[in-house]
């Protein structure tokens, strides 16, 4: 394996687009990823596409908006981890010497509402909507570990926060505590606010390796890890929870051991905060504080702007929004720009290792579809 | 027209208690629910009906605000400890404010949802023992 560097990045403001197809705003972010790399599109040896439902042969579709046709093109589903996905599937194929030039591209085109579970998984018609199993992990965590209601706002503040200095954001306001504990309720103790909203988008990075690197950016950033895994079966009938904590551990250690680094040596991070819930185990998950600690970190500051671990600066997926195949893409646009120096009133002074971290794709008897991990450094 | 989910079997007993029917595995010893038709742990096919036995305690639960089509809400849906570490997975009937931790629950037939020609879904739902039948079939 070589090294691989992302070289040009793309990305529009995440929002409801009801009068665009996913082909005319995914085109959009292909053609500033490539022109952010002053990359020959000639020279492009393969096209890959995370989206969960942009139906068939959708790469295909966007990319014949830039006459770019003729070479590898796949079109990766891994649900909310679909961007991630891609991005990986991109490395391997840069990494392994098979191509030098790749481009990335998250996209999604989303329903408002409660995201339809797959035909026939038993758990949705016993009435397990995707808030609430959330809401249990949740639950779960207050039990053992004490974390308060107010902690679990706190993440949706913090994001939001970081969210009205993101031009690229969905929801552009800061909200207050209040307005969080107070906002509608979802599935105890998720409140509105402690949920993603539903969000069109798309994100596009330009991978490279080898000679092209330095032809294609002044500034390329190495993707010092990329990693994915799948949940692990467990059988609820053996007094089992499936144990999606495990499945972000997997993927951070394997990240880490894999960059030659630990977790005290990221300065910022984007992770999976499809829910409140979400950030706080993943925090605990990446080595960011030890398990039960998450909700405290986040109460404390340690991961707002300023503090000592800035995570989810792009305002996250409750602030940015979360076009499911999108979200893997477009927080490592997020981190590219933060290394580059580029990210303005959100910018992490100093910041040189980044983490990016989607989970996605709830499933009876795993727990989580899959996970991937990536981390980046200036 | 979708499959129907497979939510696993039940029986009810005279006395309106259902007993959930989960598979055992006579190879590894592995106990599954919803029944297999082989066994995840070891692809073994000689499998026997096992009928899980109370009491069950509930584990976990949320009350689900946001419902989807066909669901009425508020809804509370969890787990529940059957004796021997079996944890199932349903909806909870009883005041939510009543739920907790460790309390007691009998298992009921009743449905959880309705498509879109009215026709209910039939399942098995948790009911705290103290409230009495509350199912909703």
């Amino acid at each position: 394996m070589r090294d691989a560097f992302v070289v040009g990045t793309g990305m529009i403001r995440f929002g409801r687009y009801p009068d665009l197809l996913l082909e005319d705003f995914a085109a959009d972010v292909a053609r500033e990823a490539l022109e952010d790399s002053t990359a020959d599109p000639r020279g492009l040896g393969i096209a890959v596409f995370g989206h969960s439902g942009g139906g068939r042969v959708a790469g295909q579709r966007v990319l014949r908006e830039l006459s770019l046709t003729g070479m590898s093109i796949l079109n990766v589903e891994n649900a909310c981890a679909g961007g991630g996905t891609a991005l990986h599937v991109g490395w391997m194929a840069v990494a392994s010497g098979l191509h030098d030039v790749a481009l990335v591209v998250g996209m999604e085109k989303m329903q408002k509402g409660l995201i339809p579970s797959n035909p026939g998984e038993y758990e949705a018609a016993l009435g397990k909507t995707l808030p609430a199993k959330y809401a249990l992990r949740a639950r779960k965590h207050m039990d053992e570990y004490g974390l308060t209601p107010e902690q679990l706002a706190m993440v949706s503040v913090k994001n939001h926060r970081a969210g009205a200095l993101n031009e690229l954001a969905h929801y552009q306001e800061e909200v207050s505590l209040e307005a969080v504990l107070a906002s509608r309720m979802i599935a105890e103790p998720l409140t509105l606010l402690q949920c993603c909203p539903t969000t069109d988008g798309a994100a596009a990075v330009v991978i490279a390796g080898g000679n092209a690197v330095r032809r294609l950016s002044q500034q390329p950033v190495r993707i010092a890890a990329s990693v994915i895994t799948s949940g692990r079966y467990t059988n609820p009938a053996k007094g089992q929870l499936a144990s999606d904590d495990d499945l972000a551990t997997r993927a951070g250690q394997a990240a880490y051991e894999m960059a030659s680094l630990g977790p005290s040596e990221i300065d910022v991070a984007e992770v999976h905060d499809a829910f409140t819930i979400g950030e706080i185990l993943a925090c605990e998950s990446l080595g960011f504080c030890a398990r039960g600690d998450g909700g405290r970190i986040a109460e404390e500051g340690v991961t707002a702007l300023g503090g000592r671990l800035p995570v989810n600066p792009s305002g996250g997926r409750l602030s940015l929004g979360h076009p499911l195949g999108a979200t893997g893409v477009a927080q490592v646009v997020e981190l590219t720009r933060q290394l580059q120096g580029r990210s303005g009133a959100r910018q992490v002074d100093g910041a040189r290792i980044a983490l990016a971290h989607v989970q996605g794709g709830s499933t009876p008897g795993i727990g989580t579809g899959a996970s991937t991990v990536h981390i980046l450094t200036a | 027209m979708q499959p129907t989910p497979r939510i696993g079997r039940w029986e009810v007993g005279e006395d309106g208690e259902a007993k959930l029917i989960a598979s055992h595995c006579r190879t590894c010893g592995e106990t599954t629910f919803p029944e297999r038709s082989f066994c995840p742990n070891c692809r073994s096919q000689d499998l026997e009906e096992a009928r899980l036995a109370g009491p069950a305690t509930l584990y976990s639960h949320t009350v689900v605000h946001q419902v989807p089509a066909g669901f009425s809400g508020p809804m509370a849906v969890g787990y529940v400890k059957f004796p021997g570490d079996v944890i199932v997975l349903g909806p909870i009937d009883g005041p939510p404010e009543r739920l907790a931790r460790g309390i007691p629950l009998a298992v009921r037939e009743g449905t959880t949802s309705v498509d879109g020609d009215g026709t209910p879904f039939v399942t098995y739902r948790f009911t705290p023992v103290e409230v009495g039948s509350t199912r909703d079939a």
